[in-house]
């Protein structure tokens, strides 16, 4: 039954105000199960980039023939529909539909963007006393603007002996608008490309601008490459390459330079960090020193530095055009002996943009120009040291300042603002934290699942997917309830 | 070789119009009669004159199979039967065969009256087309002719709905009709034992859809409902008498009674009487706790929900109203919406599809001012919201239903097969079938191959089960005997028998083979050489030495003699019968080696 008792409700949001009742924890609140659980969340489309879609007022009507302001509208003709998309302004994407009539385009009858006339049934959910139909036509060739404008994400089971599932799937319409104005039944995922592979999938990253991806995992030490079709939902595997790498239970980490020639940098440890280019397979860059410190996270910064974090904590920033040379911290903080880290660079706002991740519940925040000395190193509120290091995550929020996530020690997701935090050793407490990967299931019997990987919606500032090891995958807004007071 | 045909006229890589032709050991059966939703003109209707073109619908068709009463299963029945002209049986379930007509009706008026259609058909088209209905029970086989049976299966999604096994000889096929592997608040989830049909035909209009949780979706409508109550507004959901409506009202008296609410939620008065007249009717189709709490509680009598009346709508304060028709189109749901529209405040949910020209369809594509009739323009500042409970099996489901039947095939309808190679691929995988997506009017060719009774005789079997080891279902065991094949019957026996019934004589054929010794003793020593070394050597058989001096393994014989020139060589005689041709040339091979040096 939904919700069983209030109690179990409230609970999902751990929150001093645990009311009677906290339907408005969340303002939005998706759960889904997939085949496998995923330790991956990626999304596809440049981070940045991808388009918003933003709509237009329904009142103002827009004069056929009159075109909007802003930089090369884009149009596509779909079956007697004209589709157009402008970046109107910067990282909004304008779009309209109009229909054509006597040769002339026409806004369609009831002014600009009847999102629900052609959109939400073209998409939409239409079983209900009637059973109806979606418009054939319009829907498949409407599918392939969804491809180009809505955000997807990638999901891969990392299982071993037996075949996993590599999905790309589609966000929901009201999922992948800024503001959510009702009117969008569908609230489902669409798995637009699926693969399989016979090995467990640990890593996975999308090349931008291509069709491209490329997974790391066990068994063997190598890296698939990956293509997504164009003329069907199929992903096929294209080529592997190889890591040199003794020790069967390690698997290399890697981050994708994107630029005109994409290359992978890929490493099981210092010693062996690499970039070889994806199209010729010619290694660009190596580390070429002996140093072999087991690596936990690799991140590209820009065209040519990347940081990295080792399983000590130790993290550093390279420059691949000079030799090796890294800025580098050595210590994460004082008595830390033992735990694992993990690291993430890219913090928002005034402040430092380092966080690294202890496996005991340390965080470390760093500047970035200065890392011999951390800014700040707190213990964040968890109940044991992570049980599995391999699932510890650290995000920046992309569209909030000073704000990250972190997950791998439960069933929990928790959200900091980092902004007051100074100094050595305090303790912290979350803003948020997201229990419904436990209380979802209602089955307060089994053991609690552990939260396998969690990422920041590219465009909705306080919207984040969580997935956890009984397969299920969140996506859910949080509310800062001290703010809102 | 015979086959199975299956040609979809509509739902093939398409969603809408259903209709399947199957063609299954010389009968041919039509699965469905549904129209599309999206289309005013021919494209409405399945192509039906795929099938006129051989004569008369009749003559051709053997039976037609209705899933359920959604429109785009049966919504071109009468079009079918009494203007294209098909006299023959249609099946469907009780439950569908009392809701179809009422849609079908409603249907009708909103094409004829509303949009001003000609050319469509006529309520006594409707009447005369039921009265072809053959009513069937689930889990009920029904013998169409002689040879044809057909048989439902619960399939969750309506009330009413159905899958069918379509059945001739040892050949049959599976139609899923629209199904929901998970059980809903007032429905069950779908089942189907282990058929193993040839060929499952099953929808798949959510296979490339992960689903949102229902209780995801509950919240969200309970969270609408809620606030608009809160702020003191009215709630309007306009429903249809049947389907999620039921649903609804369940997951808000849940709510009520759980978060002691006062608001008076309300039910258009007929609605709740022709609901409750059907559910007490066809209580075995809803799921099970509402079956077994309906003898102390019927769980459609609600302690929240009350009976609406007219007066009730401009009464002030919030209040929820469920009322009749879905699509805002005529009637009480349009008449409280004209009351209401007005005020900020209030806000109205549409839970399903509305067709075009009707008002729901209208303010869900944001239209903001409605031509009333008398010119009066209407201007809606209600809020609108579309939710959608629907209920059909996501590609989780659709695997598990394979699972469950075990079909041959699969033949996937219903949806977009163009973007569904990864499911093809998953089902083939997964399950070791092959997967086929037909596009309207593309015929899929099954070669079925045809099973063959084998009597087999019981002293065989007796003999069979004296050799120890009782039978594992699970594995195939290999079992010798002779096949008779006398006046078009096949019999299985032994071999013995299969002699004596033949009268034949029992021929034997042995091999021979001379392996070449070098030994200088005696023949008798020599054999009691061979005796040794394979008693030592083959520890599990029956090794013997005879008293003339001969060894066998088993029923193989070695005899040792003196080679006529060589006195230093011996010659050993390996005989053995074709049916120990292994352990035979095993021995040669093993002799061949030679003895070990006696010590």
């Amino acid at each position: 039954m939904w919700g069983g008792t209030c109690t179990e409700d409230s609970a999902w949001a751990s929150t001093p105000a645990a009311g009677k009742w906290h339907l408005p924890v969340y303002q939005d609140f998706h759960a889904f199960d997939l085949s496998g659980a995923t330790r991956v969340l990626e999304w596809i489309g440049d981070k940045g980039d991808v388009p918003c879609l933003a709509l237009k007022n329904h009142s103002s009507s827009w004069n056929s023939g009159a075109q909007p302001r802003g930089t090369q509208p884009l149009f596509w003709e779909l079956e007697g529909l004209l589709v157009t998309c402008s970046n109107f302004m910067p990282r909004q994407h304008y779009i309209s539909l109009m229909k054509k009539d006597l040769d002339l385009f026409h806004p369609s009858v009831q002014g600009c963007i009847p999102m629900a006339e052609e959109f939400v049934f073209a998409l939409g959910d239409l079983a209900e006393c009637l059973d109806p139909a979606v418009v054939q036509n319009l829907s498949s060739t409407l599918s392939q603007l969804i491809l180009l404008l809505f955000p997807g994400i990638l999901v891969a089971g990392y299982e071993s002996l037996k075949k996993n599932e590599i999905l790309h799937l589609i966000l929901p319409l009201r999922l992948s608008v800024k503001e959510n104005q009702g009117l969008f039944p569908e609230r489902d995922f669409k798995v637009r490309h699926g693969g399989f592979s016979d090995r467990s999938v640990f890593d996975l990253k999308y090349v931008p601008d291509t069709r491209l991806l490329v997974t790391s995992g066990l068994p063997g030490c190598y890296l698939q490459v990956w293509q997504v079709a164009e003329d069907s939902d199929v992903i096929k595997a294209v080529s592997t390459i190889d890591v040199h790498e003794k020790e069967g239970r390690l698997w290399p980490r890697m981050a994708i330079f994107s630029s005109a020639a994409p290359g992978v940098l890929h490493g099981a440890r210092l010693s062996s960090l690499k970039v070889v280019d994806l199209e010729s397979q010619k290694t660009t860059y190596s580390s070429g020193i002996s140093d072999d410190e087991l690596l936990s996270s690799l991140q590209v910064l820009d065209a040519d530095t990347f940081a990295f974090c080792c399983t000590s904590g130790r993290l550093g920033l390279v420059d691949t055009r000079q030799k090796w040379t890294p800025s580098e911290n050595f210590r994460p903080g004082s008595g830390s002996a033992g735990g694992r880290w993990c690291a993430e660079a890219g913090g928002r706002g005034p402040g430092p943009s380092i966080a690294s991740l202890g496996s005991d519940g340390q965080l470390c925040l760093l500047d970035p120009r200065d890392l011999c000395q951390p800014v700040s190193l707190v213990q964040c509120p968890v109940s044991m040291p992570s049980p599995d290091p391999e699932l510890l995550r650290v995000t920046w929020a992309p569209g909030l300042d000073n704000c990250l996530a972190i997950s791998g020690f439960d069933g929990t997701v928790q959200v900091y603002d980092v902004t007051s935090w100074g100094g050595m050793g305090r303790q912290v407490e979350p803003l948020f934290t997201h229990k419904g990967h436990i209380f979802l299931d209602g089955n307060g019997m089994d053991t609690a699942p552990l939260v396998t990987t969690h990422t920041w919606h590219p465009c909705k500032p306080r919207t984040l997917l969580s997935a956890a090891s009984d397969a299920s995958l969140h996506v859910w807004d949080w509310v800062d309830l001290h703010a809102a007071r | 070789m015979p086959e199975i045909r299956v040609t979809p006229l509509g739902a093939g890589q398409d969603v809408g119009r259903s209709c399947i032709l199957v063609s299954i050991a010389g009968k041919n059966v039509m699965l469905d009669c549904g129209m599309h939703m999206g289309f005013s003109d021919d494209r409405r209707f399945p192509d039906f004159s795929y099938i006129t073109r051989s004569g008369r619908l009749t003559d051709f068709l053997d039976c037609v199979i209705i899933s359920h009463f959604h429109l785009d299963h049966c919504g071109a029945l009468p079009y079918f039967s009494e203007m294209v002209g098909y006299d023959g049986p249609i099946y469907m379930t009780q439950p569908t065969q009392a809701i179809c007509p009422i849609l079908l009706e409603d249907y009708r008026k909103i094409a004829v009256d509303k949009k001003g259609e000609a050319n469509f058909f006529t309520s006594q088209m409707i009447k005369d087309c039921m009265k072809k209905v053959v009513a069937v029970h689930l889990h009920q086989t029904v013998q169409v002719d002689d040879e044809l049976e057909i048989k439902a299966y619960y399939a969750g999604h309506v009330l009413g709905a159905a899958m069918f096994q379509i059945k001739v000889g040892s050949e049959s096929v599976v139609y899923t009709g629209d199904y929901n592997m998970t059980p809903d608040r007032h429905l069950g989830a779908a089942w189907i034992d282990k058929c193993r049909p040839n060929l499952l035909i099953t929808e798949s209009t959510y296979a490339t859809t992960i689903r949102d949780s229902k209780r995801c979706r509950e919240r969200d409508f309970l969270k609408k409902v809620h606030e608009t109550v809160e702020r003191g507004g009215k709630v309007l959901i306009p429903v249809f008498a049947l389907g999620r409506a039921q649903e609804l009202c369940i997951l808000l008296e849940t709510f009520w009674e759980r978060m002691d609410l006062k608001a008076p939620i309300y039910f258009s008065t007929g609605l709740t009487e022709k609901a409750n007249h059907y559910y007490k009717l066809f209580i075995p189709w809803t799921n099970q706790k509402i079956r077994k709490t309906f003898v102390q509680r019927n769980m459609f009598e609600f302690k929240h929900v009350k009976a609406f009346d007219r007066a009730f709508a401009d009464s002030p304060g919030p209040m929820v109203v469920f009322a009749t028709p879905g699509m805002l189109h005529a009637g009480q749901s349009l008449q409280i919406f004209r009351k209401w529209a007005g005020n900020e405040k209030n806000m109205v949910i549409m839970p399903g599809y509305c067709v075009q020209g009707t008002v729901g369809h209208k303010i869900l594509s944001g239209q903001r001012k409605l031509e009333m009739e008398g010119r009066q323009v209407l201007e809606v500042k209600m809020q609108v919201e579309y939710m959608s409970f629907s209920a059909h099996a996501d590609a989780k489901g659709i695997m598990q239903l394979v699972g469950q039947a075990e079909p041959e095939n699969v033949l996937l309808v219903h949806g977009e097969a163009k973007k569904m190679e990864f499911l093809k691929q998953k089902i083939e995988q997964e399950f070791r079938v092959s997967c086929y997506m037909p596009a309207n009017g593309e015929t899929v060719t099954l070669p079925t191959s045809p099973s063959i009774p084998v009597g087999i005789s019981l002293g065989l079997l007796k003999r069979e089960l004296a050799q120890g080891l009782l039978p594992d279902s699970k594995k195939p065991r290999l079992l010798h005997g002779t096949l008779i094949m006398k006046d078009s019957n096949f019999r299985l026996v032994s071999s013995e028998q299969a002699l004596k019934e033949l009268g034949l004589a029992e021929h034997q054929l042995r091999f021979t083979c001379r392996v070449h010794l070098h030994d200088t003793r005696k023949e008798q020593e020599t054999a009691v050489r061979v005796y040794s070394h394979l008693k030592s050597v083959l520890k599990d058989h029956c090794v013997q030495h005879l008293p003339d001096g001969s060894v066998t393994v088993e029923s193989i014989l070695i005899q040792a003699a003196a080679h006529s020139e060589d006195p230093g060589t011996k010659v050993l005689l390996v005989s053995w019968t074709y049916q120990d041709e292994e352990l035979g040339s095993y021995l040669t091979s093993l002799l061949k080696k030679g003895l070990p040096q006696a010590s």
